[in-house]
């Protein structure tokens, strides 16, 4: 047992933390916030750190996966805006992770390399208008034609759509009857004809652009098949694949990273204000609660960090994924709206990041697995009878 | 960071299991508490497999000092029998931790092989009537007298005072208001002439008993000062040193143990008892309960082994022992409700054991130092201005 953060870990977050401080001053987290503002520029400058490539093997130009250190990247760049952490995870992991473990040789080959340099993203396309948390209810249909696949559908909530270079949708390629047995993923270009895609305005996550996409007719190469020839119906063991265990502490790092960016404004808030002739963090009113937070996210920290060091080994990890999942999300929420009452007033207004922490933490309890999925997978995946 | 576990660790949960099996049934546990009955028997066969050597160095006849290892004891004992778990502590920890850490080379030589051996208990005489939180207010005073010390005053809630062989008493050895400078600590024989006790029934924790200790002239040789004669007035030092640290983590074990037997007992009863035709751990709101609890349950245990690793390799952990004693007993009362939630109505008849894992879970956020002094500790030590 050594609980201390490896060295190349902690090498890590200090340069994110002067690439934060270079690159995203708070000015401009807060412009992206409010404009809506995908900043692109922003993570090319980013991929030139060589993080992109913390979940691609080096044999395809990466760093060597990684998961510890890749959450570690989610939780800096999370502590000051999601709008430059959703693209990170576009890419390293919705990109990185899937086509690693899921993709063909070819597609490895192809893909990889550009992932590792940060030259592409991957949206998620798995919500449909009528199906969230249960996805073996997809309908968009994928048919084939010859050395074409025919898509026809529409993907809900699909993060990041317009900016991607794919999406990675999951698609119905037989009869639904079969539910599990005959969904697919592929690799839809959002510019390809047929694909139509709108925005959702949402009030938290912004930046990264929550789109509603439809396919009509769209017709994409076999090659973009994910796995090749033996993915055609065989989406749903790709699915609920170790990259779904690390997708959820993809979320479970980004709501770390903000609460411990809101706990870290709070405590410094408390201790400047003064009321009654002595700093807000005197009166054991505010310096509670402030202890009470420091507290649950050292637990939340270790429980991120353990399954990331699980999943990393290669070891079953979807029970603890989804406790961390769970357990941080959730902790994150509570700790930021008790951060938030901390400033008062000065947590509700404009121009404080407060009022955005708040905001954003609130989508972490519903995207990747709602609180509610996490239980049913913590009890299932521990065998409580049902 | 690397969290697998040393071998021996597991080594000692399975000598712990093994004794639970055969001394700590169910029938034999809730006996003790009916009758609030001390088993010195059950613990001197405990002491046999040589558990309490955990905290005593090997050339004083002890395993060599294993903080984790002991603390996994402690988590494994309180899983089956708060009682066993804290007469561990009252010597493996009050005793061999403390003399270890600050008795006088005679008192290390006399006392720790007897530790290692497990043939005394240790009682704590630290609160008072009218001192508890603020402990440096203690007024039960020590006067010298020749080769002696003699004592008068009264100890409020010292546990285990008649069943132990020595009460660990804090007194003041000179005027008041020197406060931090005049506080000596003395091993005071519980049979020694003038000392009376007074039993104070309490709703948990019972089969350790707990009680109000009168000192009326009570006369003890100077030898038995702690640390010798350096160790006049120097009570403070000793109070607030490591083995403070690693008492915090004590309760924190038992709160990570009851909780497990609390989580244990509820899911095994939501998987038996059928309502409408099925299992009650098929309704979510039971269901979801339980994965909750196994969650917190996980993080609680993480909290505690980081902790205890800290402190086991000599690094600071004054911060990190408070949290892991808040989290843990805190998580351990919500995971005790919660599990009487689940059982409900058998959860309060006192035919069940969850009724009492509840009344003595109440206690862990009290003892030790309480969840708000421990709030206080960590806001102190993480320098929030006050």
């Amino acid at each position: 047992m050594d609980f201390r953060e490896a060295d190349h870990i902690r090498l890590i977050r200090d340069s994110l933390r002067r690439f934060v401080a270079a690159e995203m001053p708070l000015e401009a987290a807060d412009r992206w916030d409010r404009e809506d503002v995908f900043p692109r520029e922003v993570v090319t400058k980013l991929a030139a750190l060589g993080v992109m490539g913390l979940t691609v093997p080096d044999t395809y130009g990466g760093q060597g996966r990684d998961i510890p250190a890749t959450m570690a990247v989610i939780e800096e760049l999370s502590k000051r805006s999601l709008a430059v952490a959703v693209p990170y995870i576009m890419c390293a992991c919705y990109g990185g992770m899937n086509i690693l473990d899921s993709g063909s040789e070819e597609q490895k080959a192809a893909y990889l390399p550009r992932l590792a340099q940060g030259e592409m993203f991957f949206a998620y396309g798995l919500t449909e208008p009528d199906a969230g948390a249960d996805l073996a209810a997809v309908r968009t249909r994928a048919a084939r034609d010859g050395d074409r696949i025919v898509i026809n559908g529409a993907k809900r909530f699909c993060t990041g759509a317009e900016h991607a270079d794919f999406i990675y949708a999951l698609v119905r390629s037989g009869p639904e009857e079969e539910r599990y047995k005959n969904l697919s993923f592929v690799l839809i270009p959002p510019d390809a004809p047929g694909v139509s895609i709108s925005r959702y305005d949402a009030i938290g996550m912004r930046g990264a652009h929550l789109n509603e996409v439809i396919f009509e007719d769209v017709a994409i190469p076999f090659a973009n098949l994910v796995g090749g020839e033996a993915g055609w119906n065989a989406g749903w063991a790709r699915l609920a694949g170790p990259a779904l265990d690390v997708e959820k502490l993809e979320v479970a790092a980004m709501a770390l990273g903000l609460a411990e960016a809101a706990l870290e404004d709070a405590w410094r808030y408390a201790g400047e204000r003064e009321q009654f002739g002595k700093p807000i963090s005197a009166h054991q009113a505010v310096r509670h609660p402030l202890a009470d937070a420091r507290t649950e996210l050292h637990a939340a920290r270790l429980v991120l960090y353990h399954a990331a060091w699980l999943a990393d080994r290669g070891e079953p990890c979807s029970a603890e994924t989804s406790m961390a999942k769970l357990l941080v999300c959730e902790t994150a929420e509570k700790t930021i709206l008790a951060c938030q009452r901390v400033l008062g007033a000065y947590g509700l207004v404009r121009g404080m990041p407060m009022e955005r922490y708040v905001r954003d933490i609130l989508v972490f309890n519903i995207a990747g697995g709602s609180s509610a999925i996490q239980k049913n997978n913590i009890a299932n995946r521990l065998g409580l009878a049902r | 960071m690397d969290f697998k576990e040393p071998e021996h660790l597991e080594l000692l949960r399975d000598t712990v299991r093994r004794f639970a099996e055969r001394e700590l049934p169910r029938e034999t546990v809730r006996r003790w508490d009916a009758e609030d009955r001390f088993p010195r028997e059950t613990f001197d066969k405990l002491a046999a497999l040589g558990l309490t050597g955990l905290t005593v160095p090997e050339k004083y006849g002890g395993a060599g000092r294993d903080i984790l290892g002991a603390m996994v004891v402690i988590e494994e004992l309180a899983r089956h029998s708060m009682v066993m778990a804290v007469a561990f502590i009252d010597c493996a920890c009050y005793g061999g931790m403390n003399i270890g850490d600050v008795g006088s080379e005679a008192q290390k030589a006399e006392l720790l092989p007897r530790i290692a051996r497990g043939e005394i208990l240790f009682a704590y005489g630290l609160t008072e009537p009218d001192a508890a939180s603020d402990l440096a207010s203690v007024t039960t005073r020590a006067m010298r007298d020749g080769g002696e010390v003699v004592i008068d005053g009264a100890k409020r809630f010292c546990t285990a005072a008649k069943e132990a062989e020595y009460i660990y008493t804090l007194v003041r050895s000179g005027p008041a208001e020197a406060r931090y400078e005049n506080l000596s600590f003395i091993l005071v024989p519980s049979d020694a002439p003038g000392l009376s006790m007074t039993q104070i029934p309490t709703m948990g924790l019972r089969g350790v008993p707990s009680y109000d200790v009168a000192f009326e002239g009570v006369r003890i040789s100077a030898a038995n000062i702690v640390g010798g004669e350096d160790g006049w007035n120097r009570g403070w030092p000793m109070l607030a040193g490591p083995a403070l640290d690693v008492e915090k983590l004590e309760v924190a074990a038992l709160g990570v143990g009851a909780a497990q037997a609390a989580v244990e007992d509820a899911w095994a009863y939501a998987e038996e008892r059928i309502q409408f035709g099925k299992p009650i751990a098929r309704y979510q709101s039971i269901r979801h309960i339980l994965a909750d609890c196994r969650a917190r349950l996980h993080a609680a245990r993480l909290v505690l082994y980081q902790a205890a690793w800290l402190a086991g390799e000599g690094l600071p952990c004054g911060v990190e022992s408070s949290m892991a004693k808040l989290y843990a007993t805190e998580t351990a009362k919500e995971i005790a409700l919660a599990g009487q939630t689940v059982m409900s109505a058998y959860g309060y008849a006192t035919e069940y054991d969850m009724e009492r894992y509840v009344r003595d879970a109440l206690l862990l956020p009290i003892i030790g130092g309480t969840s708000a002094i421990q709030r206080n500790n960590i806001a102190n030590r993480l320098k929030l201005p006050r």
